[in-house]
């Protein structure tokens, strides 16, 4: 059904009012009992062992930094916890250079996502102006991009010529606007009314006045979704700080926890003894993966409403 | 709602100023580098970038970095990436010719060689000329026999990142031992009674069907190291880069080609089919993973390490009699011993062109090789980390003042720049005292703490047990460019298959089967050529 088929129906929808009596027999309200076939009961098992192989790995890390070091050394492998602590957080949570790498992640995903949210928006809006001059000129020139880069090379040489090593701008701006987002949100912006705009001109806008004003407030589902992808995007990087952060008191969470589970493998190698315990790796992945399931919930009912809504051209 | 979106909008900018403030940059080390700057000194020392991957210390406030700036007259800044990443740093960073004074890469992920070639690395020679006697680490090093392979086109660009020497072997459980009345295995034989009497008596009482002879684990698709002792004890080697070939009778040998080698893997399968050793051993991939399930579980008897204290004491939470002990080599019947064939060193040091203090960045490698910079970076500053260091190397550690100035719960009572620091030496290698590098590294000068010193199991033992199980190979520094790609095939797709499925054959048959057809790979992968261009390198440079 079109939008404005559905349109002309909502007016008769809205006289099946809670309350009032409906006149159809009281069977037909009730939903037929969709009979069970081989095929479903199939499906439904192989989709419960997937969602028990995505979930162990997430409930095996759970139970592991719970354990006692004693605990986890008598059975590595178990799926219920056989010892509880909280040792292991209260090292974790009193470690001053995980505390320090949780918040130079918060800077980086807050100030990152802020960043790239205003310039990818204001990048989005102008690009979705039909009328702009050369418009298909600078969207060639963006979409280049997705498919070529300069390598890594030269955007070495650049963040350190701009003497951004070590500071949070390296972990922000080299990344500040990602082309798959500004595509997304450009298509969202081209769907939105044009009469909304002339409505705001009369009323006297700038353009940056309907940007923020009228277009952004206008367009959550689709702010909400590019603040996801840049908020993960930003949380789980470790690359950039790999390349620019040289001190380790800098690290961002991503790259602390990285080092932590390879560290070991890679110790071993040259015959040394420095081993972090499995409690505390664990411990670790649960607080990095937190800040993120906790904020996906909110965003979530935004999520695919903004995906599709930029995608369908009418 | 305009005014709500400017009051968020201020609220989060200030949020940001907050936390860029508080993490990146703290007002400590502002304050040290005004100190710095207020005493006027900052301005006369050069500040010299020293690459070291995995670096844990800040160099503006570890005490010890300081004191080496102190002494050599420079400010250090160290330039670091994860361990994982390292070569890939070191790239950009030479491709990029970004200005650093001393990188330190791979041997084998590097193209160091390259670099050499392209004009990218100040020569050794060069920087040396007229001033060998002030550099006597760099000298001998670089000058030594086994590293004549490092020189390019006759000119010495690297320096050998040195290490004390191989110091794995292999432990056994001695309370199993003692419990099931069994002797020190010395033949391979008696190895093979001992891990079948571990795994079949119940060495660890509980009744349950659930122990293992040897613990093995495999961090790599071609990485069998843990079954070295087994291998070596049959006169074999599965072969790996610094262990690839011997010389018998001035004919360089492929060992991994023998019979000795053959008859390793008919008894490693045996060991593998009856159970006595882990047989999930390909899914393991680091001793962690392995010590996890069986050793710090009670549930093996052996295994081959270089990290016998502390394995020992977790074994102890769970079974507080638990006991390791040494094993010195098992030798099989109608076989000979041959000692793994190690290398005393892990990375290529260089200073490349775009470095702007060449000759300080030659000193400070000279430094942190010497016997005083080696004091420094194993027992700490004097007065400070200990007081009194002993001829025979045994220092008394001051413990407050170590957990004062570092993490001790994540790295111990050491230094984390102790090793990996343009060198991994517990000690220093004496090499005033000797007249080539070689002798002076088999008579490498161990440090060990008073309270280490008094435990079976601390660095000096470490060396002296791996010594049992190692020698230096001839060709551990030889890289030869036109044999180099067969050889990763050989390594990758010939050895890395056929070894894992000799091991895990279901019978002897099938091994004997897939000895055959691995010999076939090994010989169309070029390994003749390969063989005959190391035998070319060896009658032209080493006969």
């Amino acid at each position: 059904m079109s939008l404005p088929q559905q349109l002309e129906t909502q007016p008769e929808m809205e006289t099946d009012k809670p309350g009032k009596r409906n006149k159809r027999p009281k069977r037909n309200r009730k939903k037929p009992k969709q009979k069970m076939h081989v095929f479903d009961y199939i499906n439904y098992t192989i989709l419960t062992i997937l969602t028990l192989a995505t979930i162990y790995p997430f409930w095996y890390v759970l139970v592991i930094s719970f354990s006692t070091q004693e605990g986890y050394y008598q059975s590595a492998y178990h799926l219920l916890p056989n010892s509880f602590s909280l040792e292991t957080y209260k090292y974790a949570f009193t470690n001053d250079q995980v505390f320090r790498s949780i918040g130079i992640s918060l800077t980086v995903t807050i100030g990152g996502v802020l960043i790239s949210l205003v310039l990818t928006a204001m990048g989005a809006y102008v690009l979705s102006k039909q009328k702009l001059k050369g418009r298909k000129a600078f969207f060639i020139f963006m979409i280049f991009t997705m498919f070529f880069n300069g390598g890594i090379v030269p955007l070495y040489i650049l963040v350190n010529s701009l003497e951004m090593r070590d500071t949070v701008w390296a972990l922000i701006l080299p990344m500040a606007i990602n082309t798959f987002n500004l595509i997304l949100m450009m298509n969202y912006f081209s769907s939105l009314p044009e009469s909304l705009e002339e409505a705001a001109k009369i009323d006297g806008c700038n353009d940056f006045q309907i940007l923020f004003k009228i277009v952004l407030p206008s367009s959550k589902p689709i702010v909400m979704t590019i603040v996801l992808f840049y908020a993960v995007f930003y949380w789980n990087d470790w690359f950039l700080a790999m390349l620019f952060i040289s001190n380790q008191d800098y690290y961002p969470l991503s790259l602390f926890l990285r080092n932590m589970i390879i560290s070991s493998q890679n110790f071993m190698s040259t015959g040394l003894a420095i081993q972090v315990p499995e409690m505390l790796k664990s411990a670790v992945i649960v607080i990095s993966v937190v800040p993120v399931m906790l904020f996906y919930p909110f965003v979530q009912k935004y999520f695919v409403q903004g995906i599709m809504l930029g995608s369908v051209k009418e | 709602m305009h005014l709500k979106g400017l009051r968020l909008m201020l609220s989060v900018v200030l949020m940001l100023t907050l936390l860029t403030g508080c993490f990146f940059g703290g007002g400590g080390e502002q304050k040290v580098d005004k100190e710095v700057s207020d005493s006027g000194k900052s301005d006369e020392k050069v500040t010299l970038k020293v690459y070291r991957p995995a670096n844990v210390v800040d160099p503006k406030t570890d005490p010890i970095l300081q004191e080496i700036g102190n002494r050599l007259g420079v400010n250090v800044e160290i330039v670091t990436a994860p361990w994982d990443q390292s070569n890939n740093k070191v790239n950009l960073m030479m491709q990029s010719q970004e200005e650093i004074d001393i990188i330190q890469a791979e041997f084998q992920a590097s193209p160091w060689k390259q670099w050499a070639e392209d004009g990218l690395m100040y020569s050794i020679d060069e920087l040396l000329k007229g001033k060998e006697k002030d550099f006597p680490y760099v000298e001998s090093i670089t000058k030594a026999e086994s590293f004549k392979g490092l020189q390019v086109e006759n000119e010495r660009f690297f320096i050998p990142g040195s290490h004390h020497g191989q110091d794995t072997a292999l432990f056994i459980r001695k309370d199993w031992l003692e419990k099931l009345n069994l002797e020190m295995p010395k033949t391979m034989d008696d190895f093979y009674n001992v891990l079948k009497a571990f795994k079949e008596k119940d060495p660890d009482g509980n009744g349950k069907d659930d122990t293992i002879g040897l613990q093995v684990t495999m961090p790599a698709p071609d990485n069998f190291a843990e079954l070295d002792p087994v291998m070596h004890g049959f006169g074999g080697s599965f072969g790996g880069f610094f262990e690839d070939y011997v010389v018998r009778n001035d004919k360089v040998v492929p060992l991994e080609t023998t019979d000795d080698t053959k008859d390793a893997f008919d008894f490693m399968n045996k060991l593998y089919r009856e159970g006595l050793m882990n047989r999930d051993f390909p899914n393991l991939k680091n001793v962690d993973q392995g010590n996890a399930k069986y050793l710090y579980a009670n549930k093996a008897g052996a295994i081959w390490t270089s990290r016998a204290s502390e394995f020992e004491t977790n074994i102890q939470k769970v079974d507080p009699n638990a006991k390791l002990e040494f094993v010195p080599p098992i030798v099989a019947d109608g076989h000979e011993f041959i000692p793994l064939q190690g290398s005393a060193w892990w990375m290529m040091i260089g200073i490349p062109k775009s470095s702007k203090h060449p000759d300080e960045a030659l000193k400070f490698i000279e430094f942190v090789n010497s016997k005083e910079g080696r004091e420094l970076l194993v027992a700490g500053i004097k007065g400070e980390h200990y007081s009194n260091l002993t001829e025979q190397g045994i220092y008394d550690r001051n413990k407050e003042n170590w957990e004062k100035d570092y993490d001790v719960k994540a790295n111990g009572y050491e230094y984390p720049l102790w090793w990996g620091f343009l060198t991994t030496v517990h000690g220093y290698i004496p090499v005033e005292e000797h007249d080539t590098f070689e002798d002076a590294l088999k008579n490498v000068h161990m440090f060990v703490s008073e309270e280490d010193s008094k435990k079976e199991f601390n660095w000096k033992t470490a060396v002296e047990y791996g010594s049992y199980y190692n020698e230096p190979n001839p060709f551990h520094a030889v890289y030869i460019d036109s044999a180099q790609d067969k050889r990763n095939t050989i390594q990758n797709n010939v050895k890395a298959v056929y070894f894992l499925k000799m091991i895990t054959a279901d019978s002897e048959k099938q091994v004997n089967s897939l000895w055959d057809q691995y010999i076939n790979a090994w010989e169309d992968a070029g390994g003749k050529e390969v063989i005959q261009a190391y035998q070319d390198f060896y009658d032209e440079n080493i006969k």
